[in-house]
């Protein structure tokens, strides 16, 4: 019944206060744009890199230690076949960052999303039901912000290092990754849903749907959780660039993604060890990429915080 | 003489989407020791006229249009400077909120000392000495004790007199008053207009009292403006308004103030501001999914008795303590009785913090109350709130809440939230069938054809009121439980809001259980009333009985105080 209707979602986008703001903000734009492009490029490394990095038969070993090609090092000549050169195994660094990135995205996205839930359900239960479970819930949240994210994730790696036998644990790391970094995140979004509830619940829809008699659990997800939801977009944006991060660091320290299937973080790492010989370009390019990586989506994500916080107008 | 004279002043609120214009044409005189008070509702521009003469419109606002002159001089295109002297020295200015419009970390010494030296130098002894002067004025008691008291050491009403205090420290020969009395209660509202009165009198100062509430107009100006949609509809004497109004919309305003004196059967002429869909019933509600099946087992007590209170308390913790002895309770409903029979109106009157909303929320199960029975329809529902046996009794009982920008859910199309309740309950066979219901639902509140696929946002406070109606209606409820449903809109839609709750009544054979602090309207809509104060019932009678011999002395004070409106015609 509820079908004709001139003002579809997309359109009242479009003619709302949030895409004038970000059509009228360069940063906004330039930082979304550098975002989505990263995006792309990084999940369409299968197609788009020179070279693939999980072949072995490609891999030469005569292309070792090769300059980006526009340099010269220890009488090596840079080959164009290699634009930024290629690392102690003769793999292409381009190749490799795409590559890498991919991993570090996927693996970002995949920890917000899941910190996101345990958040989000956790922060809707302590808001809604109060007292006991809320305090519970509440300390426990204390006590883990406590302990600094990536002291967590180190724990949580350890302990499935211990657990899992040694060549399962490559094959899993990703997997231990992505739950390390997710269960070090949720407490963000819980502390912001329990406030938001709490404002919520003491509403008069509240209330109408208790008169009505509408069960507790329909209440909270049907009624309060849509209308808390909004802040969970900006906090996701901010907290994705935090996890790629993380996931770097965690990589960097050599407890995360294993050299064969290197994200941004290993190959930093793998590059480091010949930072002191002269071999810059092997750990320089990876790095530039997570940062212009991080950078734009911490900057779009900042930007979205201010824009839809009408206090700061 | 004129003190103050704006000759055609248009204001406009440049955005993105052009210039808003939010005060059209308007032209205004004041003269010394005289009254002018500005009328509208909300959104009238009335407020915006007053910023724009003392110059402090929220930017991006500006005069677009007409000048501002002041004892022969304009004043609109003064530097900031030198308008900054203007005020405070010339012009002062009084606001609608005395929490916020003291600075909370000074003592009233200091702020009324800090003004009166900027604006007249009169070195410390001689500012000090004109403060104590000014709270004398102002009728403060023990002066100079009370100066060097923090504004949180002063009630509501002392805090607006300090204020007005502060408005005229600088001596000044206008004042505008923005809705000074709006965030007071009845009996401090009184006062207040009174000393506003005698002090323009005395002082010889021009007043602009921008308001909404015509009881003050006619309690205290001396000339209205009428304002409506941002510009001027009528200026003249206050009797000749009151009594004899020329333009059709104030003849539709005047007509929308519940009168005190006696009982109408329902509001005229009140469509000027919002064109309500006017639907003579199309379809007959007896015959309607409305007026079937009103759960035939549970029978109203052979002498028309449907909701029996008795000795209903409600206790909430103050503090908390692991001690028994060291917890605090504040006793919010103390051992209240009363019963309602079916097909009454029932009203519950007091001021803010009496009790009248908590025992709502005691009658409709959302609070559980500390001790006392709740019968409904021969049911005890108070003990358990929520159980699947007692769902019939409360589904037989709804909620129009206060504030109609809160209790509709903002996320929800007014056709799910309508819906939610009939569907819930089982009500309906289908989904189509339910909606169905709703569209006619929508249609008896006087919603227009389109209003079901909106979000509650597109829709004005008085909108909102009818869907939250339509809400409560889509249960079948015998009983419906209004806890203030007007005191959040304008004085021409609350006629139309309590029109239609007339209405429903009549047609849908309703008991109502209505709680207002406001006098008039409880004589408009209620069969009797309670009087409630501190959580006990003082008086309970027939509302004529109330009105003509009121038993209580409480009872007779807060008759004593309702705005004098005799003027008002017929």
């Amino acid at each position: 019944m509820a079908k004709p209707n001139n003002n579809s979602k997309l359109t009242l986008f479009f003619k709302g206060d949030l895409w004038y703001s970000f059509s009228k903000s360069p940063t906004a734009i330039i930082s979304f744009s550098l975002t989505v492009i990263c995006l792309f490029a990084a999940f369409s490394a299968q197609l788009i890199a020179p070279f693939d990095i999980f072949d072995l038969a490609a891999i030469d070993l005569m292309d070792a230690d090769l300059p980006p090609m526009w340099s010269t090092f220890d009488g090596y000549d840079g080959d164009p076949r290699f634009i930024f050169g290629t690392d102690d195994q003769g793999r292409d660094i381009w190749s490799g960052i795409l590559y890498g990135a991919q991993i570090s995205i996927f693996v970002g996205f995949t920890s917000v999303i899941i910190s996101a839930i345990i958040g989000i359900a956790l922060g809707l239960l302590a808001g809604y039901s109060g007292g006991r479970i809320d305090s519970f819930i509440m300390r426990v949240a204390d006590i883990q912000l406590s302990f600094p994210a990536i002291l967590i994730a180190l724990l949580i790696d350890g302990v499935m290092r211990g657990l899992l036998p040694r060549e399962l644990h490559d094959e899993l790391a990703i997997y231990v990754l992505i739950f390390a970094i997710s269960i070090s995140g949720w407490v963000q979004y819980a502390r912001t849903i329990r406030g938001s509830v709490m404002v919520e619940k003491n509403k008069e829809y509240v209330q109408a749907g208790q008169v009505i008699g509408l069960p507790k659990h329909t209440i909270a997800i049907k009624h309060i959780l849509p209308n808390v939801l909004s802040p969970i977009f900006v906090i996701g944006t901010i907290h994705l660039a935090s996890a790629i991060i993380t996931e770097a660091t965690l990589s960097f320290l050599g407890v995360g993604m294993s050299p064969t299937t290197p994200s941004l973080g290993t190959l930093i790492r793998i590059g480091n060890e010949y930072l002191l010989s002269g071999e810059w370009w092997i750990t320089l390019f990876p790095g530039l990429a997570l940062v212009i990586l991080v950078l734009s989506v911490n900057i779009f994500g900042d930007w979205l915080r201010d824009a839809l916080n009408p206090k700061l107008r | 003489m004129t003190l103050l004279e704006t000759k055609n002043i248009s204001i406009g609120f440049p955005s993105r989407h052009g210039i808003f214009i939010a005060v059209k044409n308007v032209s205004l005189t004041v003269k010394p020791g005289e009254i002018l008070g500005v009328v509208g509702e909300s959104g009238a521009g009335k407020s915006t006229v007053g910023n724009a003469i003392i110059a402090l419109l929220e930017p991006p606002g500006e005069v677009i249009e007409g000048s501002v002159w002041f004892n022969g001089a304009r004043i609109d295109d003064l530097s900031a400077e030198e308008k900054r002297l203007m005020r405070g020295k010339k012009i002062g200015m009084i606001f609608q909120d005395p929490q916020t419009s003291l600075d909370p970390l000074k003592t009233i010494r200091q702020q009324l000392v800090e003004t009166i030296d900027l604006h007249l130098k009169l070195g410390k002894k001689g500012s000090n000495q004109r403060a104590l002067e000014l709270m004398e004025q102002v009728g403060i008691p023990e002066a100079s004790l009370r100066l060097d008291h923090y504004p949180h050491q002063f009630s509501g009403g002392m805090r607006q007199r300090v204020v007005i205090a502060l408005a005229l420290c600088g001596d000044p020969e206008l004042i505008i008053a923005d809705e000074p009395t709006t965030a007071l209660d009845v009996s401090v509202q009184k006062q207040i207009l009174d000393l506003m009165r005698e002090l323009c009198v005395s002082k010889n100062v021009g007043m602009i009292l921008v308001t909404h509430d015509m009881g003050v107009i006619a309690e205290v100006a001396d000339r209205v403006a009428v304002m409506y949609n941002s510009e001027l509809m009528e200026v003249g004497e206050t009797s000749q308004i009151l009594s004899n109004p020329q333009h059709e919309y104030t003849k539709s305003l005047i007509s929308a103030i519940p009168r005190p004196d006696k009982r109408v059967d329902r509001f005229p002429l009140v469509s000027y501001i919002e064109k309500v869909v006017e639907n003579e019933s199309e379809f007959n509600v007896k015959d309607h999914w409305l007026g079937q099946s009103r759960d035939f087992d549970m029978k109203v007590a052979d002498d028309g008795r449907i909701l029996e209170v008795k000795d209903l308390c409600m206790r909430f913790q103050q503090t908390n303590s692991i001690f028994k002895h060291k917890r605090r309770y504040l006793d919010a409903v103390k051992n209240v009785n009363f019963t309602i029979k079916e097909g009454e109106t029932f009203g519950i009157v007091g001021e803010s913090g009496s009790g009248k909303s908590t025992i709502a929320r005691m009658i409709t199960g959302l609070y559980t109350p500390y001790s006392g029975l709740v019968n409904f329809l021969g049911k005890e529902i108070s003990a358990i709130s929520h159980t699947p046996e007692v769902l019939p009794y409360r589904r037989q009982m709804q909620m129009v809440f206060q504030d109609p920008f809160s209790s509709l859910n903002s996320r929800m199309r007014v056709m799910n939230i309508v819906a939610e309740p009939i569907l819930f309950h089982k009500l309906a066979k289908t989904r189509e069938e339910a909606e169905h219901i709703v569209l006619d639902l929508l249609k008896l509140v006087g919603m227009s054809d389109d209003a079901y696929q909106k979000y509650p946002h597109q829709f004005s406070g008085g909108q909102r009121q009818r869907i939250s109606i339509a809400r409560a209606l889509a249960t079948r409820p015998r009983f419906l439980v209004c806890d203030e449903p007007t005191s959040a809109l304008d004085v021409s839609v609350q006629a139309q809001i309590l029109n239609l709750l007339k209405d429903l009544q009549e047609e849908l054979n309703l008991t109502m259980m209505f709680i207002s602090h406001d006098l008039p309207v409880i004589r408009q809509m209620c069969d009797r009333v309670a009087v409630m104060q501190s959580g006990r019932i003082l008086e309970l009678s027939d509302t004529e009985d109330l009105f003509i011999k009121p038993q209580s002395d409480y009872s007779k004070h807060l008759l004593s105080l309702m705005p004098n409106l005799k003027m008002i015609s017929k």
